[in-house]
């Protein structure tokens, strides 16, 4: 894969996000606009430093690029949607269906495995999720999200 | 005399030495398993602190981060892979020396001089902080805003290769600091409509963000057969002999153990820097150089005294002045923080049995960690290193977001964990450390409230900054701050003209 000048991207990156804080500065009291005004300053300035360097002598190399880019890829997704439906589903139903998807999808050698290997992960991670339910919902008093499911 | 037996009943309490049992066991788990750090140990394990007592939540904690920086030997040793970064430099004669068949002789020596180096970094924790707590007394709002500053320089310097990016990174952790009520004013700022972020972002669930999930987008994207074990021989008698060993080399305990201790104070280094800075002096120091890197005994009793001496060390700036020496420091700061105790002088006067029990239960968790280590090491390492990725990443996944949402039982804060760990991805493959983004996140309300606080101060004098430049003590933290900053530019035009000079 083509390296890419990481430097820019990062210096640009950091410009936009110093823009939109400062689009948010709104009216803030004297005091309580010192600091963040002049830490947005500092990152601008710093911002337009890394810029510069970029264009003189840049930092190059491959972005986002791993052995097995897809299986990231699927794990991401998976962890936000897990993260996303959590309220929704409630979290002990969708941390099982979650971790048995990334579970099964990472295997290399799901095609070979039979129902009662995944019957047997699936255990394990029931288990796993329970015990932690449980001990937070009832040793630690921590309410975790519930949905329509559980 | 009452303070120093209410310590005494509370260390010794049944309930207390079995956490630090558990939590030095459960500390060298996490280590163990490469990708898991101290921070990642002691993070997923604050939650369920929140309910003990303030005494028994600070010695899970402390055990932990003991047993986390251990921990990260087995792997280092047995496959190659420094289970923390603090066990880098443990790679480089461990592993040869488990190739020779000796993981068990690397193992023990490991255990000795990690128990070493951990008891000379809170022997030092317990007979400075009263002396620097005192100093600390003398800390004023300017004061405060400069060792905010020295903190971030030396952060921007050390945890980046490229010191411009660790600036960045550190203003952006800055910046993030201020999401949320003004400590001084009230106003809501950069909230973005979301009233969720009134109480700005939690320490704790950027940390587990930023450092947790791009490892675990790495470590799967590296691919789910990453992890390989390696068989572990074990023999009689070899605790006995390696013991004897290992203190034939007092010069190289206690120098490693004096690094380990000093790059520990400093705020933002840490075991990772320890451990190699250590092994470089010991290669330097030994007659026999060529030794280093094919398994000798002097590299891994140097790198793993270092780096447990600085979990002691790394907690005296955090009671004294409430700079966390380390992230892990850091999660403990917000641990302390959640239980009602403010680092400074008030932990040694008020809390000081609390404070006390804290720093001498970690001395017996060094103790107990030699016993756990060398009985439970190798099989430990059997168990860990055998977990294929495919449950590990998941696992730990499960973990954050228990972690995060346990904090203040705010589904939000999860949502904020997983944007910081997407955030902290992309920053990551850009080239930025989240080491400096995360000291600019913790130091940003102490600058902030010392800036503020100075302004007010000041409100009187015809010039209102020469508050900050009249002080002598932030006098003497400009001009540390000046060569913290300047130290690193200097050393890369060498390095540049030593590399022209050689090319030539």
């Amino acid at each position: 894969m083509k390296e890419k000048n990481v430097d820019l991207y990062a210096s640009i990156l950091m410009l936009v996000i110093a823009g939109i804080f400062w689009s948010q500065m709104g009216s803030f009291t004297k005091f309580g606009a010192i600091f963040p005004r002049a830490i947005i300053v500092l990152l601008a300035i710093s911002s337009i430093g890394l810029f510069v360097k970029s264009l003189l002598s840049p930092e190059k190399k491959t972005i986002f690029e791993h052995k097995e880019k897809l299986d990231a890829v699927v794990f991401l997704v998976t962890i936000i949607l897990w993260v996303v439906l959590m309220k929704i589903i409630g979290f002990v139903v969708i941390s099982i269906i979650a971790y048995f998807v990334i579970t099964t999808y990472l295997d290399t050698e799901r095609k070979n495995r039979t129902i009662k290997n995944h019957l047997v992960t699936l255990g394990f991670i029931c288990i796993q999720v329970f015990a932690f339910y449980l001990v937070f919902s009832i040793l630690l008093h921590v309410p975790v999200p519930h949905g329509f499911l559980f | 005399m009452e303070l120093a037996l209410k310590v005494l009943v509370n260390i010794f309490a049944i309930k207390n030495l079995i956490l630090m049992l558990a939590g030095t066991t459960f500390g060298m788990m996490m280590g163990a398993l490469p990708g898991l750090t101290a921070t990642m140990a002691v993070a997923l394990l604050v939650p369920f602190t929140f309910t003990m007592e303030p005494v028994s939540g600070l010695i899970t904690l402390g055990a932990i981060y003991g047993g986390a920086i251990y921990g990260g030997c087995f792997s280092a040793i047995l496959v190659n892979t420094p289970g923390t970064p603090s066990s880098i430099g443990t790679t480089f004669d461990g592993f040869p020396m488990a190739k020779k068949g000796e993981g068990d002789r690397a193992i023990t020596i490991a255990t000795i001089a990690s128990a070493f180096g951990g008891i000379i970094g809170v022997l030092v924790l317990i007979f400075l902080s009263p002396p620097l707590a005192k100093a600390s007394l003398k800390f004023g709002p300017p004061e405060y805003f400069w060792v905010s500053i020295f903190g971030l320089t030396i952060i921007a310097s050390l945890a980046s290769k490229s010191i411009i990016k660790g600036i960045v990174g550190g203003i952006f952790g800055l910046l993030v600091s201020t999401i949320g009520i003004a400590p001084i004013g009230g106003d809501v700022r950069f909230t973005f409509g979301l009233s969720s972020f009134q109480g700005g972002v939690q320490l704790i669930v950027a940390l587990i963000g930023f450092f947790c999930i791009p490892e675990l987008i790495k470590m799967v994207g590296d691919g789910a057969q990453s992890m390989h074990a390696m068989e572990v021989k074990t023999r009689k008698g070899v605790f006995g002999r390696t013991f004897r060993e290992v203190f034939k080399m007092p010069g190289n305990l206690i120098r490693s153990s004096i690094i380990g201790t000093i790059v520990g104070i400093i705020p933002g280094a840490g075991g990772n820097i320890a451990n190699l800075v250590s092994y470089n002096e010991a290669k330097r120091a030994s007659k026999d150089q060529e030794k280093f890197g094919t398994g000798c005994m002097e590299g891994i009793v140097a790198t793993e005294a270092a780096n447990n001496a600085t979990v002691g060390s790394g907690m005296v700036p955090l009671v004294t002045l409430g700079i966390p020496g380390a992230p892990p420091a850091a999660i403990i700061l917000g641990a302390l923080m959640l239980q009602g105790l403010r680092p400074g002088p008030e932990l040694f006067s008020t809390h000081a049995d609390i404070t006390y029990t804290f720093m001498f239960s970690m001395l017996i968790a060094n103790i107990m960690m030699v016993g756990v280590g060398v009985l439970g090491g190798r099989g430990l390492h059997k168990v860990v290193s055998k977990l294929p990725v495919r449950f590990l990443a998941p696992s730990i996944f499960f973990l954050t977001i228990l972690g995060s949402y346990a904090i203040r039982n705010n589904i939000v804060d999860v949502f904020v964990m997983l944007g910081c760990g997407v955030i902290g991805y992309i920053l990551r493959e850009l080239g930025f450390h989240p080491g400096p983004i995360l000291l600019g996140l913790i130091l940003g309300s102490i600058a902030e409230q010392g800036l503020v606080q100075s302004m007010l101060m000041s409100m009187g004098r015809a010039n209102r900054w020469s508050i900050f430049f009249t002080r002598p003590i932030s006098l003497i933290l400009i001009v540390m701050c000046l060569v913290s900053a300047i130290w690193p530019l200097i050393k890369e035009m060498r390095e540049r003209k030593i590399g022209k000079e050689a090319a030539k």
